[in-house]
């Protein structure tokens, strides 16, 4: 126990973060951490000899975060990402200037919001490959399915994305020096 | 078809899964293709935009409460009522399932003895058969037969497409099939 509870203490900061990444509320992330580390504990038996602890229970906790999402019925209106782009005002400004900075700082908020509404397959696909940094390899292990499939998700995660935010993104593209 | 193409090495390309001859083949479309070069940019700027830091804070003092919570918890043990809900409700599980299968088996058996027979001469040709049709059809019609032969080629070109990425939608879930179903009723590219 004394082990488990030492290795909980390591890890917890970044399991937490992790799962934050995908719920965006530190209430829903804290309770889902310790539910990851209660699920591990009680199937340490599970737990193969030679792997390594983080990434069996960095698996348990996307997994459980996952379900999370899936149960609470968020993402019953967001499979159907809107393509329009009607809501989006954008500021008048040059990119370049201290007006365009905050027309980046924007884009990024904007896209904080675009990603969360994305269908959950693709959200957990970009964040583990973008966020996370994982290769499509690593992805596909988390998320029990091929790298053909991280692929072509990360492909329509990233087409959404850009068809969402254009506006935004040609404009700060044509203020780059 | 050449840019949806492109569009999909595009993001494989920035996640460093592009063999050279496709790094290469992308790089000589990109310097073609202005749309594509203008999707890569915007690609970039987003990429580079979701890998700052995310802006959710966090304070200390949580962070502490959780570790104390976590401790607590482990200590205290999982609770046994739930674990012998969650147990029975595991076996109802089973139960139902097992009458599924018994009703899918049934469905299947009289499906199989209650379908209509179909004429021999109805089954589809073979496609030696299939293709001897068409050449008589086009016999020295030059027209028909360019025609036709656009027609097979650009079936190659896209199960060759395919090919490089076989059966990508084998762990597709139902929102994907979907979202994918959707698209091809729009007729959007997939």
């Amino acid at each position: 126990m004394e082990a488990f509870t030492a290795l909980a203490g390591l890890y917890q900061e970044r399991i937490f973060r992790t799962i934050l990444g995908f719920t965006r509320n530190p209430e829903d992330a804290g309770d889902l951490t310790q539910e990851t580390f209660m699920a591990a504990f009680k199937s340490l038996n599970s737990f193969r000899q030679g792997a390594r602890f983080y990434t069996w229970i960095y698996r348990i906790a996307v997994n459980s975060t996952l379900n999370f999402l899936k149960k609470k019925g968020r993402e019953k209106n967001r499979t159907e990402f809107k393509k329009d782009v009607d809501s989006l005002s954008l500021p008048g400004s040059p990119p370049n200037s201290p007006e365009g900075e905050s027309l980046r700082n924007e884009l990024g908020r904007r896209l904080d919001e675009a990603v969360s509404g994305l269908p959950l397959p693709f959200r957990s696909s970009f964040i583990l490959v973008v966020h996370e940094g994982m290769s499509h390899a690593d992805a596909a292990g988390v998320l029990g399915c091929s790298e053909n499939t991280i692929s072509w998700r990360m492909h329509k995660a990233r087409k959404l994305l850009q068809q969402k935010l254009k506006p935004y993104l040609d404009e700060v593209r044509h203020g780059l020096p | 078809m050449a840019c949806r193409k492109f569009e999909r090495w595009i993001s494989d390309d920035m996640d460093n899964r592009l063999s050279d001859k496709m790094r290469a083949a992308l790089r000589k479309h990109l310097k073609e293709c202005e749309r594509c070069r203008s999707y890569q940019e915007n690609l970039k700027i987003l990429q580079a935009e979701a890998q700052k830091p995310g802006e959710v804070a966090v304070r200390a003092e949580f962070l502490e409460d959780l570790g104390r919570r976590l401790e607590k918890a482990l200590y205290s043990g999982p609770a046994s009522g739930s674990e012998k809900a969650a147990r029975l409700g595991g076996r109802w599980k089973w139960a139902w399932a097992g009458v599924a299968v018994f009703v899918l088996a049934l469905a299947g058996g009289a499906f199989l003895l209650l379908r209509p027979k179909t004429p021999p001469d109805l089954w589809p040709a073979s496609y030696e058969d299939s293709l001897a049709l068409i050449l008589g059809e086009i016999g020295e019609d030059a027209d028909l037969a360019e025609s036709f032969d656009q027609v097979l080629e650009a079936s190659i070109g896209e199960a060759l497409f395919e090919a490089e990425y076989p059966m990508f939608w084998e762990d597709l879930d139902e929102d994907e099939i979907r979202l994918m179903e959707l698209d091809i009723e729009n007729g959007r590219e997939i």
